[in-house]
């Protein structure tokens, strides 16, 4: 099935090395992007301005309570 | 490189047209209920929670209230059967079998949904004192795809001789291919009472699932088979897609784009097709019992970790069952979107495929294997590229701009933009969306289930020559695959959840 050895050649160390730092040097990006951006959790200034008014007791108790 | 011409007889023999053509016509049949042309009301619906049988099926809407039911459950089944034979013949499939293998098949799913419907199977505790019973199995209607798969599995390891009769209709990926262009509809309907900027946010949390899933898995799992396994390259590069990509059709590129033997993508898309199915029958519990808490990283975790397009969305369906019935507080906000982040996840990553194959020929031809003077076909892309996900963005899209078109009119007939919304909602929700999403397009993630189920012979793995690519497929799939998928999901979907629950 696996067949025959096959040397592990350079072009192949260069295809993981850089298809890896790519995943990261992206993901990082990508998750400043969606933190930066496109926050998950409304913000507090939100929820008062009564678009999020029914997230508002919950994101006070993570605030402790201020 | 000679000019490679465009095969169109592909638009009316390949089954991901069809799933395309099946799902739009039934979309814009269904369509015709927003505009006042109700031509698919008199679809059979299975009521949620029944406890008399008399009652447990109806008509999908109320001006075909003088359809008797039985005569809805015929009409429903004549349709459904039409609109897949026809798509089967034009395949060349051999028509009386499917015909013979899909009434079976038909059957034994509606039979698995109806049961899976009764309130003492389906109702969570909170519709107890209503319904008036002391208990039941809390497993909210979706058990039918639990029931199905079940049944499926049953048959098809312990009844091989009957499974190989029936099994020209035993096509999960139709099916699934199928929903998933009405599954469009319901988000497009959904999306008009969402935020678009919730909605935006949402759309690119998924799109962040394609880095994973092409540039960490893949060079882990080639690394892992070509080292550790002693894979040749010809083995390891369609594996690695295949467990990391998007199961059968990645390897099937992948093996195309690199030219290895024909016999590779079909031993790896036998093992994925059944690790998927070990994945659906243990993923959406566990991701329930880890991540009940965070239901849209669940949802996405599915759409990361399982391999098939049918099982992706089959455990992303049922994580959203388990999870509303731990949560039902949740439904009336997130019902569908459980699912969907699942869908979008997987649609994501097998939109690339198409891409993923061009760039390994590339890479193959120019620094692999260096065959001089060859070029790489850009239209490689456009073969690979899934035609059902046009389908889902197209009903997606449609469904959307109606709904935002309903609600410019009822402003302009007066009404504040608030219950314009609202208005608009109702109409979409209670019309377009009923008729698509109230039987249909469940009753094919069904058919889905029990179709995975009788196509699953566990035998496969205990085949001669599979063993070492079924060590490195499970050794890779659950000793990292699934926890960087989580890792992933819980970083760009945690908490999201609430934006859907809290908006006022």
């Amino acid at each position: 099935m696996s067949g025959e050895h096959q040397p592990w050649l350079p072009a192949e160390t260069k295809l993981i090395a850089v298809s890896l730092i790519l995943a990261v040097v992206l993901l990082g990006l990508l998750w400043w992007i969606a933190t930066l951006l496109m926050p998950a959790v409304p913000s507090i200034v939100a929820a008062r301005d009564g678009q999020y008014a029914r997230a508002l007791p919950r994101l006070l108790r993570r605030e402790g309570g201020r | 490189m000679s000019q490679q011409k465009i095969d169109w007889s592909s638009m009316y023999k390949k089954e991901d047209w069809w799933a395309l053509w099946i799902g739009l016509l039934v979309f814009f049949l269904c369509l015709g209920v927003v505009g006042g042309a109700d031509l698919m009301g008199w679809v059979n619906l299975v009521a949620g929670n029944w406890l008399d049988p008399a009652k447990s099926v109806t008509v999908t809407t109320k001006q075909y209230s003088w359809l008797h039911p039985a005569a809805s459950v015929i009409l429903t089944y004549l349709f459904i059967l039409a609109i897949f034979t026809i798509g089967a013949a034009a395949m060349g499939l051999n028509v009386k079998k499917y015909i013979a293998g899909f009434t079976f098949i038909y059957w034994v799913t509606f039979l698995c949904w109806w049961v899976g419907s009764w309130a003492y199977v389906a109702a969570t505790p909170p519709d107890w004192p209503k319904l008036k019973i002391p208990w039941a199995l809390s497993l909210t209607p979706e058990a039918g795809f639990i029931f199905a798969l079940i049944l499926g599995l049953l048959i098809g390891n312990f009844a091989r001789g009957f499974t190989e009769r029936i099994k020209e209709a035993a096509r999960p990926e139709w099916y699934i291919k199928t929903a998933i262009v009405l599954l469009g509809t319901l988000i497009g309907v959904k999306a008009i009472m969402i935020d678009p900027r919730i909605l935006a946010n949402y759309l690119f949390r998924g799109l962040c699932a394609i880095v994973e899933a092409y540039l960490i898995y893949w060079a882990l799992v080639y690394v892992f088979a070509r080292r550790l396994f002693k894979f040749t390259r010809e083995w390891a590069a369609p594996l690695a897609s295949g467990i990391s990509v998007c199961g059968v059709s990645a390897a099937i590129a992948t093996a195309a784009a690199i030219k290895a033997h024909p016999r590779i993508p079909i031993m790896v898309s036998s093992l994925v097709i059944v690790f998927a199915v070990v994945e659906l029958l243990i993923l959406p519990w566990f991701a329930t019992w880890v991540m009940g808490e965070q239901p849209l990283v669940a949802g996405a975790w599915m759409g990361l970790a399982v391999k098939t397009d049918g099982a992706a969305a089959a455990s992303a369906a049922m994580t959203e069952t388990l999870i509303f019935a731990k949560h039902p507080e949740w439904a009336p906000y997130l019902k569908g979107w459980i699912l969907n982040a699942g869908v979008v996840t997987k649609i994501f990553i097998d939109i690339f495929i198409g891409v993923w194959a061009f760039l390994l020929a590339v890479i193959w031809v120019t620094s692999i294997e260096r065959r001089p003077g060859e070029r790489v076909r850009k239209l490689e892309i456009w073969f690979r590229f899934p035609k059902f996900v046009l389908g889902y963005f197209a009903t997606f899209l449609i469904a959307m701009a109606v709904g935002s078109w309903l609600v410019s009119q009822f402003q302009a007939a007066g009404l504040s933009a608030v219950d314009a919304v609202k208005k608009a909602s109702a109409v979409m929700d209670g019309g377009l969306a009923k008729e698509t999403d109230g039987f249909l397009r469940k009753f094919f993630f069904a058919l889905t289930f029990f179709s995975i189920g009788l196509v699953s012979d566990f035998r496969v793995l205990r085949q001669e020559g599979y063993g070492k690519m079924a060590l490195v497929y499970f050794l890779a799939l659950f000793g990292f695959i699934i926890w960087i998928g989580l890792f992933i999901s819980w970083l760009f979907f945690h908490e999201v959840h609430w934006l859907f629950i809290e908006r006022t």
